[in-house]
């Protein structure tokens, strides 16, 4: 079980021409469990539009998904509980700002649990776990979400999501925005929810550096198109990024350098830091 | 004399937290700053205080030698333009075009020039061909290039970008990464709010800012020696400095510094 993308095609009204393709025939197997996937491409390439597809949000234009087995074409079906679907999979928008919409912080991560019939009491025991998650002190609860700076903003939306415990998370750039020590914060939270439950989650973002650290698999769409499906170390030692307008990790720009104007015999290809520092000093120890 | 002078600026959103406390920072013409600093650190309020968007509840701001002010705050907003953190603060038009026009109608750019400057800043940004196109029906990052594109086709003299590149592919925000840096060798002057220090560097000042006062400002290359600046605040160094930080020989270590300070 899974979501499952069969020859799907997304095509938005436009004003001059009749449509404009967002995504084109994509097929696609997510699976429930193990999956720690990055969505990568350049702006406008359909990246937002699939992860909407996900949890049926929108319906193709063409093309079916099977979401964990219910059967998904271009019309809303009356026999498909769509609701369940939003509990089985959780979308985290963009910007929080189209996601966000109550009086005070507190009320709007309840309101995922509370449609999902949980009582009162829990849904506010859940609202208060899943802010510290996120990194925030329970003196958020009050505030208007509205007041909130742009970082904080984000992880009440994701606080929103997380509180409703979805089986399969989808997280449309939840780290652009963040501080550092925020963004590193909340991926090792990912991670964790990750390890211990082993629910797939999928997470839209420009960053290489955390695409390389991270993820064990790699999307790359070009113009709504699926251009690479792999694991990120296959992906950064192809030519696929320089066609597809995208960027490598900065320990591979970093060592690259170190590469060319010194002459090293030196493995590029390094995930993190201390990777990065292990085969200097090989390198230098040689010497 | 300096084009920006903040002088002992305060100011808070809700009255138990200062938001910004006793801000001073002079910004002379054609310099190219970079803000850094944790979330909720203040870098957007101050972003908005210079701009006039927001009154501070104490202190000055002298833009060009005219004390920024209810009366004064029309004329002066002519020189500085702002791009938002989130571009749909921003969206009026209703197509692309409206949308980057709007600036301009209010600064009255004859007619055929702001056909020139709209055909000439779209394309800058790799948004020719959306011109008709809904901003609502953009993707997040095509968005924030529209409202880039807006804010430079006015050509105010000083550019302030509040994560304006966040949502961008690397490709889109290296080229226009490319045109900041001869919009200030033209002598524009570049404020630029961002969480990704590769991109700090390029400024030839960082601004460190933490719970909503100034814990350091200086020249690049000077900041960045001082691993406790970015230590203090949690914030991160470059990964070629994280690097030579960790390493002994100098022969990398300098070729690391090179790679960093390379503009």
């Amino acid at each position: 079980m899974g979501i499952y993308f069969n020859e799907v095609t997304h095509e938005y009204p436009s004003y001059t021409k009749k449509t404009y393709k967002a995504i084109q025939n994509i097929s696609l197997k997510i699976e429930k469990e193990n999956e720690f996937i990055a969505l990568i491409g350049h702006t406008g390439s359909g990246k937002s539009t699939l992860a909407k597809h996900m949890n049926a949000l929108i319906f193709p234009t063409s093309g079916s998904l099977d979401i964990f087995g219910n059967h998904i074409t271009q019309k809303r079906d009356k026999k498909i509980k769509y609701n369940s679907i939003r509990k089985n999979v959780g979308l985290v928008f963009q910007f929080p700002e189209y996601q966000l919409f109550e009086e005070t912080v507190e009320k709007d991560i309840m309101f995922g649990p509370l449609n999902f019939k949980v009582p009162l009491e829990e849904a506010k025991k859940k609202a208060k776990e899943a802010l510290s998650l996120v990194g925030l002190d329970e003196s958020y609860l009050k505030r208007n979400p509205f007041n909130l700076s742009g970082g904080e903003k984000k992880r009440v939306s994701i606080a929103g999501i997380l509180a409703i415990d979805p089986d399969v998370l989808v997280l449309d750039e939840p780290t652009s925005g963040l501080d550092p020590a925020g963004r590193d914060t909340l991926m090792e939270l990912f991670l964790d929810i990750h390890n211990k439950t082993k629910k797939s989650i999928i997470i839209i973002t420009h960053d290489m550096d955390l695409v390389y650290k991270y993820f064990n698999r790699a999307l790359v769409l070009k113009d709504g198109e699926l251009s690479f499906d792999g694991t990120p170390d296959d992906l950064f030692r192809s030519d696929v990024l320089e066609h597809n307008h995208l960027d490598y990790p900065n320990t591979i720009k970093t060592l690259k350098y170190l590469k060319e104007e010194l002459k090293l015999d030196i493995d590029i290809y390094k995930k993190n830091i201390d990777e990065v520092i292990k085969e200097i000093s090989r390198v230098t120890s040689n010497e | 004399m300096s084009l920006i002078e903040v002088k002992d600026v305060s100011f808070s959103y809700i009255e138990e937290k200062q938001s910004l406390k006793n801000i001073n920072i002079k910004i002379n013409k054609g310099d190219w700053i970079a803000i850094l600093g944790h979330n909720g650190s203040g870098k957007s309020t101050l972003a908005k205080i210079l701009v006039g968007l927001l009154e501070p509840k104490s202190g000055t701001i002298t833009i060009d030698g005219i004390e920024l002010n209810q009366e004064t705050a029309y004329d002066l907003r002519k020189k500085i333009g702002i791009v938002f953190q989130n571009p749909d603060n921003q969206f009026v038009g209703v197509t692309v075009r409206d949308d980057i026009a709007f600036g301009m109608e209010n600064l009255c750019v004859p007619r055929k020039e702001m056909l020139e400057r709209i055909t000439y800043y779209s394309n800058k940004v790799g948004m020719l061909k959306y011109l008709d196109k809904q901003p609502s029906n953009l993707s997040g990052g095509q968005k924030q290039r529209v409202a880039i594109a807006g804010i430079l086709a006015m050509r105010s003299e000083i550019l302030i970008f509040d994560e304006a590149t966040s949502m961008l592919d690397p490709f889109t925000r290296n080229d226009l990464i490319d045109y900041i840096k001869l919009l200030n060798k033209e002598g524009f002057t570049i404020i630029m709010i961002t969480h990704d220090v590769n991109e700090a560097v390029l400024a030839d000042k960082i601004l460190i800012m933490n719970q909503g006062q100034i814990s350091a400002f200086d020249e690049t290359r000077n900041l960045l020696k001082n691993k406790e600046a970015f230590e203090q605040c949690h914030l991160e160094l470059p990964v070629a400095l994280n690097v030579a930080s960790k390493i002994e020989n100098k022969a990398i270590k300098d070729k690391l510094w090179e790679y960093t300070l390379m503009k």
